[in-house]
């Protein structure tokens, strides 16, 4: 399946409420979390962001077409990542899952058809593992 | 919807304009046709989008800099084509207009311009490039042709099909595309206030902080508004064309211009809120 326009659209919606869900994590554990962690998770929300936004220029140009499959295994692996987000309680977990929806994030800006595949499944991965 | 003395006051309008002149009165379609050209024009609408990466610039830390200038110049790089659907539903209904009101439809050199640009422009999508293509022929050769009110039917019925190709993928990428676009707008904002409003200990930093959020909430607020109304526009300048087309061999029917009238209120309204803001 390619990665259609639609797909890109879904995507950036995941895409903000991940970073949206891993914000409100931050925000209401901001004092258990160390500075470092706090720095790291700030990094992950911007990168995270800016990846929706990617995402819609990718829409709006109807030119992810021509990139090869998997859209429907990165909408899985992103909406776990949105949905664990919001459960998991260690911040080691939530860094380890904002990290690998980044890496994701990236290989579908680079079109890199291995690179996505691979990160699809360490977003799954990291959302799935037991808390 | 059109309250009934509205619409009895606005038929009655019609019958006697149809009784002085003696011909097809489609004053309801050109009045339609003038409303959608105006509506369509908002390029405010392409430039908030375009301009979403630099605004971004201001709440981001230095670290995501090279990924907002990348994305402000691939942005810049789709103002051309976003503009492009605007400016040929824009000249669309200006054709549209001008025979309805049994005019000779204008050819200048903006329509020769546009028709290049749009073969010369690469859509990615072969539906939606087609659409444009046709939608654009049509407009040019009803004025190289000369084409008068007779020629009506014949416009309507050749551009439904294309023109509601045209106008929808607008609709999704405005609906869809520019409303996520503000809504990570609104998420950056918030990641930057709240955080400098935690780590603020100064009062009188503080309030001058809260005050600067609230305006940046309310300028995004503005857009959002401005990007639901745009919406409606083109929603209903899609719906009203198919009434046309659906309406199509008895425009003159005061019946029929009468539903046409609602359609160009509710333009207006959306036309009213979009002009608030831009």
């Amino acid at each position: 399946m390619a990665l259609t326009s639609a797909d890109a659209f879904k995507l950036s919606k995941t895409f903000h409420d991940l970073s949206v869900s891993i914000g409100e994590y931050r925000f209401a554990n901001w004092d258990a979390l160390s500075e470092d962690n706090r720095r790291t998770l700030e990094d992950e929300e911007w990168s995270l962001l800016n990846a929706s936004s990617d995402m819609v220029t990718k829409a709006v140009g109807l030119t992810l077409d021509e990139t090869d499959p998997t859209g429907q295994k990165i909408q899985a692996a992103t909406t776990a990542a949105a949905k664990a987000v919001k459960t998991l309680k260690e911040v080691g977990k939530v860094i380890n899952v904002a990290t690998a929806a980044v890496a994701l994030a990236a290989a579908i800006v680079s079109k890199d058809p291995g690179a996505i595949a691979k990160n699809s499944k360490a977003v799954f991965d990291a959302a799935t593992a037991k808390v | 919807m059109m309250r009934p003395r509205t619409g009895v006051r606005f038929l009655a309008v019609v019958l006697l304009g149809l009784v002085a002149s003696g011909c097809a009165n489609l004053g309801a379609i050109r009045e339609f046709a003038s409303t959608s050209s105006d509506a369509a024009q908002y390029n405010q609408i392409v430039g908030t989008y375009v301009d979403t990466p630099t605004r971004l610039m201001r709440y981001e830390p230095e670290s995501q800099r090279p990924v907002l200038v990348r994305q402000a110049a691939e942005r810049q790089a789709q103002r051309e084509q976003l503009l492009m659907r605007q400016r040929l539903i824009q000249a669309y209904m200006d054709a549209l207009g001008q025979l309805a009101d049994d005019g000779l439809t204008t050819y200048d050199k903006q329509l020769d311009a546009l028709g290049n640009a749009l073969q010369a422009a690469k859509f990615a999508d072969q539906g939606e490039a087609a659409a444009l293509t046709a939608v654009s022929k049509l407009v040019t050769t009803a004025a190289t042709d000369h084409w008068r009110q007779g020629k009506l039917v014949t416009l309507i019925e050749q551009a439904d099909a294309p023109f509601q190709i045209v106008v929808g993928t607008l609709v999704v990428i405005v609906e869809t595309g520019f409303t996520t676009d503000i809504a990570n707008e609104r998420e950056a904002l918030n990641k930057y206030y709240t955080e400098l409003q935690r780590t603020s200990r100064d009062p009188a930093g503080l309030a001058a902080l809260g005050e600067w959020r609230e305006i940046r909430d309310g300028q995004i607020r503005d857009r959002e508004t401005a990007i639901s109304s745009y919406v409606v526009v083109l929603k209903t300048i899609a719906s009203g064309h198919h009434k046309l087309y659906e309406s199509r061999h008895e425009l003159s029917k005061v019946q029929v211009q009468a539903e046409i009238h609602q359609y160009t209120s509710r333009l207006k309204e959306a036309v009213n809120a979009i002009r608030s803001f831009y």
